[in-house]
């Protein structure tokens, strides 16, 4: 275990930080093979003559067992570094894999929800949050960027599994449902070299590091600080709290396009194929990966609190278009829906970087975990209030983009709810701050007044 | 002041530090990393451009 120490991947002298990212995006491409979870779908349907609902299922522990395990893995996490955690998501995610193949081999689904299901997505949670807070630290001035390059590997992963999956099930045998092991299991092969690379490549920096000429600016009343925040004090700020909604509410938001996109378009317009829906999807897709990164980059430049207000404030102009004009014409209907899918993901591949703001980079991707709850909520919440209001009105027998009218007007609100919530946000009291421990003296050192000195002394802009 | 980048807010012991000259190999596995990365996010958004072209065809 050894090599798996956190010691062991102290960066040497003069390491240059852009060798870190490529770390991260292995492992977060790999996981994000969960988004192309429906390329198999039809497969295990036919497989195991199931229903729609009875597949459904393993996608949702899966997302399920990823909030958990990004919620109490954090803490664990940052406390034997980055390369343990990695190691430890591949293991689960791979493992998934083999387990679910099992399973399918055996025909047996109780075995695919164990497997795919329970322990990947372990996986997936250690996994989406073990490179971010090393990134932070690497990135202390460009935290956005750096935040936004890992999690669009998440995004991109999809887009790499989706056409392999496909490729793979249509090579391997006549039918789908006879491909499913085979490719499974290829599918593992890849995502265990790739995610042992990421594990062998990852390195934090030393112990003091800073990038070369970066002086953190002092600033007062500036939404970002120095200081840092343990996880278990940070639960009990207001500041964890409000930015739970607005991430639940920017994802709740940004789900209730994805998760109809396809039929919605072609409820909207009756010229919309089935085919061309399916390239407004890939669009989207695109919009999500790259809002990712450009958004959480400018917010380096903007600030967090700013870009929210324009994820949130925006995105609730643009439902609300969407539930009056955007019917008119299907070119303005594809842009509302691409700059509204853009903030979903750029909220996502923000919200580390506005922790690591107001708690410090200290426990940042513990307190991340934490705050992925709000994820695993929304994933209920989107679909629910779409499909709900959606379901009712085609029962009344209404046809058409009047079918998704309540359901946009509610986003717009929820919306509106995370807006308030954001505008809500402070600055952390000092009072939750951890001592400063003075680097010369390698020890804490109390002030003359008993009070610890306050690494929040100091605030950037 | 800058905070410590230690994760339990204690300063490291000094063997913590490689050596000077140090890593060499892991530069070059680093880069290539980059490579297939780079690659394969380059396959995924070359596949969903191609899909996405089918709402302009």
């Amino acid at each position: 275990m050894n090599l798996l120490d956190r010691r062991r991947t102290v960066a040497p002298p003069g390491y240059n930080r852009w060798l870190v990212p490529p770390a991260a995006l292995a492992v977060h491409l790999s996981i994000g093979q969960i988004y192309a979870f429906s390329v198999l779908k039809e497969a295990l349907i036919d497989r195991f003559d199931a229903s729609h609902t009875q597949i459904a299922i393993i996608f949702s522990i899966a997302i399920v067992m990823l909030g958990l395990s990004a919620a109490f893995g954090g803490k664990w996490m940052e406390r034997n570094g980055p390369r343990k955690a990695m190691a430890l998501s591949a293991t689960f995610w791979v493992s998934g894999f083999l387990i679910g193949s099992l399973g399918i081999q055996l025909g047996q689904l109780w075995i695919v929800y164990l497997g795919y299901g329970f322990i990947g997505g372990i996986g997936l949670g250690i996994g989406y949050i073990s490179p971010v807070s090393t990134l932070i630290k690497w990135f202390p001035d460009r935290p956005g960027l750096a935040t936004g390059l890992a999690i669009m590997g998440f995004g991109g992963g999809a887009m790499v599994a989706g056409p392999l999956t496909n490729a793979l099930l249509g090579a391997y045998a006549d039918t789908p449902a006879e491909a499913l092991v085979p490719t499974m299991l290829t599918l593992a092969a890849i995502y265990a070299v790739l995610m042992t690379a990421g594990t062998a490549v990852i390195r934090v920096p030393a112990p003091g590091w800073k990038p070369e000429g970066w002086v953190p600016s002092p600033k007062k009343n500036a939404m970002q600080t120095h200081a840092d925040v343990r996880v278990a004090r940070a639960v009990r700020t207001p500041q964890f709290y409000l930015l739970w909604i607005v991430l639940f509410t920017n994802v709740t938001a940004g789900i209730g396009i994805l998760e109809q996109a396809s039929p919605m378009i072609q409820d909207f317009f009756s010229s919309v194929t089935p085919a061309t829906a399916a390239g407004f999807v890939g669009l989207l897709s695109l919009a999500n990966m790259a809002g990712r990164f450009v958004w959480s980059s400018t917010s380096d430049v903007v600030g967090r609190k700013r870009i929210y207000v324009m994820y949130l404030g925006v995105g609730a102009v643009l439902y609300g278009l969407l539930a009056s004009v955007a019917g008119s014409a299907v070119g303005l209907f594809v842009v509302v829906a691409v700059l509204i899918v853009s903030f979903y993901g750029g909220g996502f591949a923000t919200v580390p970087a506005y922790l690591k703001d107001l708690f410090g980079s200290l426990e940042v991707g513990a307190i991340h975990g934490r705050l992925l709850t709000a994820w695993s909520a929304a994933g209920i919440a989107g679909p629910l209030i779409v499909n709900g209001f959606a379901d009712a009105r085609a029962a009344q027998g209404i046809e058409g983009a009047a079918l998704y009218t309540p359901s946009l007007i509610t986003m717009t609100a929820v919306l509106v709810v995370g807006f308030t919530a954001n505008l809500l946000i402070r600055p952390v009291d000092e009072r939750h701050h951890e001592p400063v421990t003075a680097p010369a003296a390698a020890s804490s050192i109390p002030t003359s007044s008993g009070e610890p000195a306050l690494a929040g002394a100091t605030k950037e802009s | 002041m800058a905070v410590l980048e230690t994760t339990d807010g204690a300063p490291a012991p000094v063997e913590d530090a490689p050596a000077p000259g140090a890593g060499t190999g892991i530069r070059i596995a680093a880069v290539s990393l980059w490579g297939v990365v780079g690659s394969l996010l380059a396959y995924g958004v070359l596949q969903t451009v191609l899909k996405a072209s089918a709402l302009f065809g």
